[in-house]
């Protein structure tokens, strides 16, 4: 069970972990993630893959109605499913933070910039006055955010800005996990580079690993180490994001990849397109989620019948799929 | 239910005088201050009278102000908000002012006020209530008409040629009603408690009228003494009739708007 | 900002002006010859006349308005047509007290409607919220003078936990300098802790009865506000950062669901002025409410006059300071009226 890029201890372990609502059905199955310290892993899948509930589930901060029905969170050695909700309190903006994706929405627009930070610093630890303006003025220039805007209000911001206070609020703690969920959605495209290579640069001057959940796969090609596919609420992709985005090997991964790489081309018209629609999760397919719209599949009982199991592909042990018609060393063929 | 509740109360109570035989007015010297019994279910007064037959006569009275005072300040408040909502701009900012003054008031003060003006009574303690609950419906009417009134489809109809009369009617109309019922049950528990109130005060219906406020007022002083049922009865069918009220009103109010639902269920 | 203030004070001030009016044609119409209660029955035709030129009311009716509102504004209310004080005197001496009960009632309603609400709110408790919107209900539609009467009756008279309908103290106890006129304040300077017992135990009924309707009021007023914010994103985001979920509530979705409520403050206000005239009469609170309730039995119209233009000024001003203090508190409003007023 070593994953990718987890020469090192994990720092984050994902093992087996379902999310449902209520008692319905599971929006997140059986899902394996590792995490290596300082790694940039990218998150994709379309919209209701499962991959919001993934970052939600690792914090804590599920929305009521949706609980973990099995598996474990490990960070940094210690078990977080079943914790106590003063532990973690106290694990929350300090070992693993979050940034959430609507800029717009994700500060209290009646509190100044400098109480929405202070209280993440004073949350953990006890610094005085001076030591808080300290690491305050820290994560204000970090993110690369002008003094001036300490005293302001979420609404005199441009969303680039807040998006940058976000970010500023996440890591004034210096946490080991950072989850920026679609962080540059809500955002025009030019600041958007601009956020992403905020985060980047800070991501990577703290040696916060991150989990970059998105589904634009330029943004992960850009700044992720490795790359991980949601579909149906399963993983069916990792490994290192340039060998994944140059030879995937899952139909899905190949189809998403394809009907990206077409945008530079010239013929719009032919842009390729995943038949189908992903499914909702109440109707989730009994064998491999996929298999409806594969292309690959070609009438093979076993893809319905039964869910390929994530593992490694043969000759490619940093890499994994989860597909019957890919050599792995989990499948039988 | 809640409706359901104030229909039931209504049907006794303006059914009474065919099978509650007992006047409320008619004392009985032989049974003064009865405990509640079988021959008087709710016992009777310091003179002798059935406070059940004063109680079913109150009903009457207190629903019949209720609805009354709903329904006048409901079409002269409607009447100025549409005015407001769909007239010029001196118009509106005429009539906005002018509501802005009566609204300078606390409504029951102005009640109280205007009572003091015309004579004490149950029919200018009414007619204090209207009109200190009209801007209430004026202001909500209009604000709903110009929300209407800007809606695309209403300016789709007028640019298409719709007359002017067809678009207050299929389109105004029918966005405007739900609000004004809303406003409708509010304003009939306040005005039954108002009046209930200024008759408590000594501003509304008079003694010997079986009126619920008054009946309170007439029972305060026989509570010390230990004779309860006078004053507790009324104030039960107040308590009833204005809570029944205040539930249709979160009724009408989450039928009328369906995305409010949780909000005013809850709330 | 100044631009802000002007215009809605230029508001409150017409709303003022037209108030008095309305206030001065109804109760110039109202019936009983003044000149008759003052002097009594048996008053001749020229004493009436004098009364009458002396009190102005041989001016037409404009002059006699100017006459009312400049008298009015230099403090000048007239006298009691029973007693024969000046109302103003009457009026600021039954102050005090009105405030002392209308403060603590209003007090504890805003604690208690911000406590449930959040508490309902910030996690989902079902049987909690059934049990408080009952109860709000019954709140909402209890006619407090009657509420007053079955409190008394149950707490003061069956079990005896609370004094009498006997005013503010017990009138037995050695008597104690007022320098502020609120009991419990007084009391307590003058370090008479036997007074103070007996201020809190008179207040505790009154202040109740009087608050019960506030505070359903309140309470769902809030509830629903809170529910509006209580799905937004920020909070959420205030979780991440390690702070607790009734924390975040309170420091981050009351202050937003605050806001609007802040709004309802007027409506506050008139039901605490309205409800002092029916609470306090049955409880004998040595309070306006009480004076006004007296004066209507007694028909000495003067007293009710001032008391009803000093509710509506009252009422115009706690309105027009809402709506600054609105702009103060929300920063949204204040960078807007900030740049309305560069424009």
């Amino acid at each position: 069970m070593t994953a990718v890029g987890a020469s090192a201890e994990a720092v984050l372990k994902i093992t087996d972990l379902s999310v449902a609502y209520g008692e319905g059905p599971e929006v997140v199955r059986s899902l394996d993630l590792t995490l290596a310290p300082g790694e940039r892993l990218g998150l994709i899948g379309e919209s209701g893959a499962g991959k919001s509930t993934v970052g939600l589930a690792v914090i804590g901060l599920l929305r009521s109605g949706m609980r973990i029905t099995s598996g474990s969170v490990v960070l940094n050695g210690r078990e977080l499913t079943g914790l106590s909700e003063r532990d973690l309190r106290d694990t929350r903006g300090n070992d693993i933070a979050l940034v959430y994706q609507d800029a717009l929405a994700a500060l209290d627009p009646v509190k100044s910039v400098r109480s929405q930070l202070d209280e993440a610093i004073r949350a953990h630890g006890d610094l005085d006055r001076a030591q808080r303006e300290a690491v305050m003025l820290d994560a204000m220039a970090g993110a690369a955010l002008p003094v001036e805007h300490l005293d302001s209000y979420p609404h005199e911001l441009s969303g680039g800005l807040r998006q940058r206070v976000s970010i500023a609020m996440a890591l004034a703690n210096k946490p080991s996990v950072l989850i920026a969920d679609e962080p540059t959605t809500a955002l025009d495209v030019t600041t958007q580079s601009r956020v992403l290579a905020v985060l980047d640069e800070l991501v990577k001057s703290t040696g916060t690993a991150l989990i970059l959940i998105t589904h634009d796969l330029g943004v992960v090609s850009a700044c992720c180490d490795t790359t991980a596919v949601m579909y149906g609420g399963r993983i069916v992709e990792s490994g290192p994001t340039q060998e994944v985005f140059q030879s995937p090997r899952h139909p899905y991964t190949q189809a998403l990849v394809r009907s990206v790489t077409a945008i530079g081309r010239s013929d719009l018209e032919r842009l390729p397109v995943i038949e189908g629609a992903p499914p909702a999760a109440e109707a989730i397919p009994s064998g491999c989620a996929f298999a409806p719209r594969c292309e690959r599949r070609d009438g093979d009982p076993l893809c319905v019948a039964e869910s390929p199991t994530l593992a490694e592909l043969v000759g490619a042990p940093h890499r994994k799929a989860a597909c019957w018609h890919v050599e792995t060393d989990g499948s039988d063929g | 239910m809640a409706v359901g509740i104030l229909v039931a109360f209504a049907v006794l109570a303006f059914s009474a005088p065919l099978w509650y035989g007992i006047s409320p007015l008619a004392t009985d010297p032989a049974h003064v201050l009865g405990a509640p019994s079988f021959a008087h279910p709710m016992g009777t007064d310091d003179v002798g009278r059935d406070v059940f037959a004063r109680f079913l006569a109150g009903a009457r009275i207190s629903l019949a102000v209720g609805l009354g005072v709903a329904v006048c300040a409901g079409v002269v408040g409607a009447g100025l908000g549409v005015l407001g909502g769909l007239g010029s701009g001196w118009v509106d900012t005429a009539l906005s002012r002018l509501l802005d003054m009566v609204l300078a008031f606390p409504p029951l003060i102005l009640a109280m006020a205007i009572t003091v003006g015309l004579g004490v009574g149950l029919i200018t303690a009414c007619l204090g209530i209207v009109l200190s609950t009209i801007p209430y419906y004026a202001r909500i009417t209009r604000s709903d008409v110009l929300r209407v009134r800007s809606a695309g489809y209403v300016e789709a109809a007028v640019a298409l040629g719709v007359p002017p009369r067809r678009v207050i009617r299929r389109h105004i109309v029918p966005h405007v009603v739900p609000t004004i019922l809303v406003q409708a049950a509010t304003t009939f528990s306040f005005a039954i408690l108002s009046v209930a109130g200024l008759g408590f005060i000594g501003l509304g219906a008079q003694i010997p009228t079986p009126e619920w406020g008054t009946m309170v007022t007439e029972g305060s002083s026989l509570f010390i003494s230990g004779h309860w049922w006078v004053s507790t009865f009324p104030g039960i069918g107040l308590l009833i009739a204005t809570a029944a009220a205040a539930v249709a009103a979160d009724r009408v109010r989450v039928l009328a708007d369906p995305h409010a639902t949780v909000r005013t269920t809850l709330a | 900002m100044i631009a802000f203030v002007a215009r809605r004070l230029s508001l409150a001030l017409i709303s003022i002006v037209g108030a008095s009016v309305i206030a001065f044609v109804i109760l110039r119409v109202a019936p009983g010859d003044p000149a008759r209660l003052v002097l009594g029955q048996f008053a001749t035709p020229a004493q009436i006349a004098q009364f009458r030129r002396a009190n102005g009311l041989d001016l037409n009716l404009a002059a006699q308005y100017w006459r009312f509102v400049s008298r009015f504004v230099t403090g000048d209310w007239g006298f009691s047509y029973g007693s024969g004080v000046p109302v103003r005197h009457l009026l600021i001496s039954r102050l005090p007290a009105t405030v002392e009960l209308a403060l603590t009632a209003f007090a504890w309603a805003a604690a208690a409607a911000v406590l449930l609400a959040l508490a309902c709110t910030y996690r989902t408790r079902p049987r909690l919220e059934r049990s408080v919107n009952a109860v709000a209900f019954a709140g909402l539609a209890a006619p407090p003078f009657w509420l007053a009467l079955l409190a008394l009756l149950a707490l003061s008279l069956k079990i005896g936990i609370f004094p009498g309908p006997d005013g503010q103290i017990n009138a037995r106890l050695a008597a104690f300098p007022h320098p502020t006129g609120f009991l419990l304040l007084d009391s307590l300077l003058a370090g008479r802790l036997d007074a103070f017992a007996s201020v809190v135990s008179h207040l505790v009924l009154p202040a109740f009865v009087l608050g019960l309707g506030v505070w359903a009021y309140l309470y769902r007023l809030l509830r629903a506000n809170l529910l509006e914010v209580a799905n937004e994103p920020f909070l959420m985001v205030v979780e991440s950062k390690g702070i607790g979920r009734w924390t975040t509530f309170w420091r981050h979705a009351l202050p937003n669901a605050g806001l609007p409520t802040l709004t309802a403050a007027g409506l506050v206000l008139a039901w605490l002025l309205g409800g002092s005239v029916l609470v306090e009469a049955v409880f004998d609170w040595p309070g306006v409410g009480g004076l006004v309730v007296d004066a209507v039995g007694q028909k000495d119209y003067s007293i009710v006059q001032a008391f009803i233009v000093v509710s509506a000024a009252t009422y115009v001003a706690v309105n027009f300071l809402v709506d600054l203090l609105y702009g103060v508190v929300d920063p949204r409003i204040r960078t807007a009226v900030n740049h309305g007023a560069q424009q």
